[in-house]
């Protein structure tokens, strides 16, 4: 792990614990993805294309969060990165804050919309990629195949979604997402910073498909007495319980 | 009629695109065929349309839904133009193009 990990996963905790509701275990398994995402670097040239002191920039990637528990880890990355975030910040993912693209209070509802904007990419033919964060869980609802069919028949190549699998299931993300038309890339260690960077650089040089990232992700992914541990999925840390965790990262 | 209106409309309305659910067969054939890039044929896809109209307007397109059957419009971004075409006894199509170029979504109805 490395020290903006660390750092990132203590103010994501710390909002939670501010906010007083939250589900850290859950918060905790996304997190690297997107430090990867907003802070990787090919050659010294981020892999997603933003610019904090210009949110809305016109040739700026977009990232859609569609797993809502992964707020908080957005907020600390969005914050770290430098975008000028309010002091009270909504519980829901919301436009009118700088860095988030897609407003959303329904799971589910960010993929449909990812897949609506890269599509609009490729009917003007901008240079621009969306990245959409989904929970293993949004794949059980229907309108989330109906969209991940769309993408395939329409060959959104710009489109790269990041299934954060946290829960051992049967579902064989890698064989269904093949089967209906998108390149898969696995991450052997989805925490890991240079893997998970070098998955987002081969999404993006994927053509004529939709590109699924599938990050097998750990609950609780830093914090070694709450790892894997479901009672610590949906909580939050109290104040000494936060203490260990500083003393453990820091 | 609906076809043809839209067609027209289209000529205006350059960044329109129509969002066709029906199923079998589309009710749009004569805009899909003028505006083939602004069409999308979605059949049966009720449960994403709305929610990937609003991915596609939020680029500043005017989304046009036909065919689509729920009612979650009060979920919808209030700065996403989705017009959702419905029929309806009341329905009129006077003042179409205003109600389309319209801010907002909003549910728009025509005649049966």
């Amino acid at each position: 792990m490395n020290t903006r990990q660390r750092e990132l996963r203590l103010a994501a905790l710390d909002l939670i614990r501010k906010r007083g509701s939250g589900h850290s275990g859950r918060m905790l398994s996304s997190i690297d993805l997107l430090e990867g995402l907003y802070f990787g670097k090919e050659n010294e040239r981020l892999i997603f294309k933003h610019n904090p002191k210009i949110p809305q920039g016109e040739e700026r990637d977009f990232f859609v969060l569609s797993k809502l528990e992964a707020l908080p880890a957005l907020y600390a990355v969005l914050k770290k990165d430098g975008y000028l975030l309010p002091d009270v910040l909504p519980s829901f993912p919301d436009r009118k804050i700088p860095g988030i693209d897609v407003s959303s209070r329904t799971h589910g509802l960010g993929l449909c919309t990812a897949v609506g904007m890269a599509k609009a990419i490729q009917m003007d033919r901008r240079n621009q990629h969306v990245f959409c964060l989904v929970a293993d869980y949004e794949l059980d609802h229907g309108k989330t195949w109906e969209a991940i069919q769309f993408a395939a028949e329409q060959k959104l190549e710009r489109l790269c979604l990041i299934v954060d699998e946290n829960d051992a299931r049967d579902m064989p993300i890698q064989e269904r997402f093949e089967a209906f038309g998108w390149k898969v890339i696995k991450l052997r260690d989805a925490h890991d910073h240079d893997e998970i960077v070098y998955g987002y650089m081969k999404a993006r040089l994927t053509l004529r498909k939709p590109t699924c990232i599938w990050a097998p992700t750990v609950k609780s992914a830093g914090v070694p007495f709450a790892q894997r541990k479901p009672e610590y999925d949906d909580v939050v840390f109290s104040d000494a319980e936060y203490e260990e965790i500083r003393n453990i990262l820091l | 009629m609906l076809d043809a209106k839209l067609t027209q409309l289209g000529l205006k309305l350059k960044n329109m695109v129509v969002l066709d659910l029906n199923f079998p067969r589309i009710v749009c054939p004569e805009f899909r065929k003028t505006y083939e890039p602004r069409f999308i044929a979605l059949p049966c896809r009720q449960g994403m349309a709305l929610e990937m109209a609003g991915g596609l307007a939020s680029f500043g397109k005017v989304v046009v839904l036909v065919g689509y059957e729920g009612d979650e419009l009060k979920d919808l971004d209030p700065t996403f133009n989705v017009k959702v075409l419905r029929h309806s006894p009341e329905g009129t199509w006077e003042n179409l193009e205003e109600r389309l170029r319209a801010f907002g979504p909003s549910l728009v109805l025509i005649p049966v």
